[in-house]
């Protein structure tokens, strides 16, 4: 799911109702490093006193002051070391479009050339020029069959050297892509026998969706933004309660998971919810709950380059339990574990068994294990080697006493991988949770059905996978009204249905 | 030499010692691990680190043990002397 320029509506409501308020909450916001974060600088209702702050990174807004645009443009290389950005603006001039026209930079020319107020005359015979001298910016000319508006006379260059490739796609996949293309641009695709790149597992790569007027929240229900994003957003000063207040009166959709009963109607949305979702707060407002029940609990699963978290129950936890452990993160609910999610708390540890078989490769003969020439370990080998083959201890007459063992895991703590350890995760005691579904106010409950019906309709999806698990928890917990459990029972989903069953 | 007679602890200060020359001396390696014996005295000197640290205790056996490989080891780290004079003389 990507996003590009939004209207935060919440903020906007502040800015109509209450714009002293939205003029101290954007200060606090623009003197922080948290500035330049994507919600921040696409967001349409931020004014370019503050977009100006994020420098480079605000351009991609239409309210990025043009002077201080200009000024930028004026400093020497400046657009052919930032053609990303200057193109991103959304206000060029026909004159700063020539100007960029005229650029010894390539890029900077074809993008300029590629602009809507460019030449696509000139733009193919740049083009040709570029692929010619096997130009290593073979990305712009992907970008520009992706993403430019392709008049017919540059949809047919691109559609002959559709197999020309960069940034791991061909000219005729990025242009599958293109938003602006024409149905008949389309069906030309199709009767070219150019293919679309294969769907990837973008769905849960891509960047979090987040709104301006979240940040509040962001504070409040302590979420976790991960560790870059975290690290700016420690920057920002506590933002004033009545802010968060506000967009509490106002609907807010993250307000649906506080206890508190909302004073007017929560209008689900798929951004909504996949903010629920991004940020844990289901996950939180279920999981908590649910815990309390002897089968259901947070299991953490960890394999090559995996570590994944979800629960375990015998419905609701199945598909994960039986699923390839290098495949689980595309199921509903799963996310990948980090440590830094402070609800909840990780433990790693290394088990002898393992520890002796990482030491020993598995009870190998000394003279291979050493075979490296690593002779750091000797001693926790010999103990290893005699725990996989333990005749060893016998015939050289020695015996491991009650240290030896820790002596050995300690060494091995140092070459194992990740996937060595045995993992486990349990929500944390010390983390002072306040989202209970059982503590919801039934109106609310309703609410959180809708956004996740919202999700369930969504095809193929991760979201709607994410929906269905958390539909599977309401179905479960035993505090979900019957007005909802009579919604459930109707949307035919064979998981919701298994676990509605359980509870007779 | 005469090792029989030598403390344990000492013993396995020794086998330590010869251990710490692997990193420096390529050539001491070869001959150790090229030794029909090779296991054993790298079992005896993993025996010698883990006894020093407290990791193992050592019956008769393992003692007898290391004796005899710090004899063996003596022994192909003089030949191995010789023959680096040898060498140096030629």
């Amino acid at each position: 799911m990507s996003r590009g320029l939004y209207s935060d509506p919440f903020l906007k409501a502040m800015f109509e109702n209450e714009p002293k308020l939205a003029k101290e909450f954007l200060e606090a916001i623009s003197k922080s490093e948290y500035v330049e974060e994507p919600e921040i600088v696409t967001c349409l209702e931020i004014p370019g006193w503050v977009i100006e702050k994020a420098g480079i990174k605000g351009f991609k807004n239409p309210n990025f002051p043009s002077e201080v645009f200009e000024k930028f443009l004026k400093e020497k290389d400046f657009a052919a070391e930032n053609f990303w950005a200057t193109f991103e603006y959304p206000n060029l001039t026909q004159k700063q479009i020539d100007g960029l026209k005229k650029s010894k930079d390539e890029k900077v020319r074809a993008l300029a050339l590629a602009h809507p107020l460019g030449n696509p005359s000139e733009l193919i015979a740049h083009l040709e020029q570029m692929i010619s001298n096997q130009t290593p910016y073979s990305m712009v000319i992907i970008d520009i069959s992706q993403n430019v508006f392709l008049s017919d006379e540059v949809f047919s260059y691109l559609l002959g050297i559709s197999e020309y490739e960069g940034s791991s796609r061909t000219v005729g996949q990025a242009m599958w892509e293109n938003p602006t293309l024409s149905d008949e641009q389309k069906a030309t695709l199709v009767l070219s026998d150019i293919k679309p790149k294969e769907a990837s597992a973008s769905d849960y790569w891509s960047e979090d969706i987040h709104f301006v007027s979240s940040i509040p929240y962001f504070q409040s229900l302590k979420v976790n933004l991960g560790h870059y994003k975290g690290q700016k957003f420690g920057s920002l000063p506590l933002i004033k309660e009545s802010i968060g207040e506000f967009f509490t009166r106002a609907g807010h959709h993250l307000s649906v998971v506080l206890p508190q009963s909302s004073q007017v109607a929560i209008e689900p949305t798929l951004y909504g919810l996949h903010e629920l979702v991004s940020l844990h707060l289901l996950h939180r407002l279920f999981w908590t709950d649910l815990c309390q029940r002897d089968d259901f609990e947070i299991y953490r699963r960890n394999a090559y380059r995996v570590d994944d978290l979800f629960i375990s129950h015998p419905i609701l936890g199945r598909e994960f339990q039986e699923a390839d452990s290098e495949d689980s993160t595309r199921l509903g609910g799963v996310f990948i574990f980090f440590g830094d999610q402070n609800w909840l708390v990780g433990e790693e540890e290394l088990d002898t068994n393992q520890a002796a078989a990482l030491l020993s490769s598995y009870g190998e003969p000394m003279v291979d294990i050493l075979e490296d020439g690593i002779y750091d370990n000797i001693g926790q080998s010999l103990i290893a080697l005699s725990y996989e083959v333990p005749e060893i201890s016998k015939k050289y007459g020695f015996e491991v006493s009650d240290t030896g063992y820790d002596w050995m895991v300690e060494a091995a703590l140092e070459i194992a991988e990740p996937d060595d350890f045995d993992v486990s995760a349990d929500l944390n005691p010390m983390f002072g949770e306040t989202l209970s579904w059982a503590k919801l106010p039934d109106s609310k409950k309703e609410t959180v059905f809708e956004f996740l019906n919202l999700g369930f309709e969504y095809k193929e999806s991760k979201l709607r996978s994410d929906s269905i698990h958390f539909l599977g928890c309401m179905a479960l917990h035993e505090s979900t009204p019957k007005s909802i459990l009579e919604k459930l029972v109707k949307l035919n989903d064979p998981l919701v249905d298994e676990v509605l069953a359980s509870r007779e | 030499m005469l090792v029989v007679s030598q403390s344990i602890t000492k013993v396995c200060e020794q086998l330590i010692e010869l251990k710490d020359q692997f990193e420096e001396n390529e050539d001491l390696v070869e001959a150790v691990f090229g030794n029909d014996n090779a296991e054993d005295l790298l079992i005896a000197i993993g025996m010698a680190v883990a006894y020093t640290e407290g990791a193992i205790t050592l019956n008769n056996t393992g003692e007898s043990h290391l004796k005899t490989a710090l004899e063996e080891l003596n022994q192909i780290s003089e030949e191995f002397a010789e023959t680096d004079e040898e060498d140096d003389d030629e």
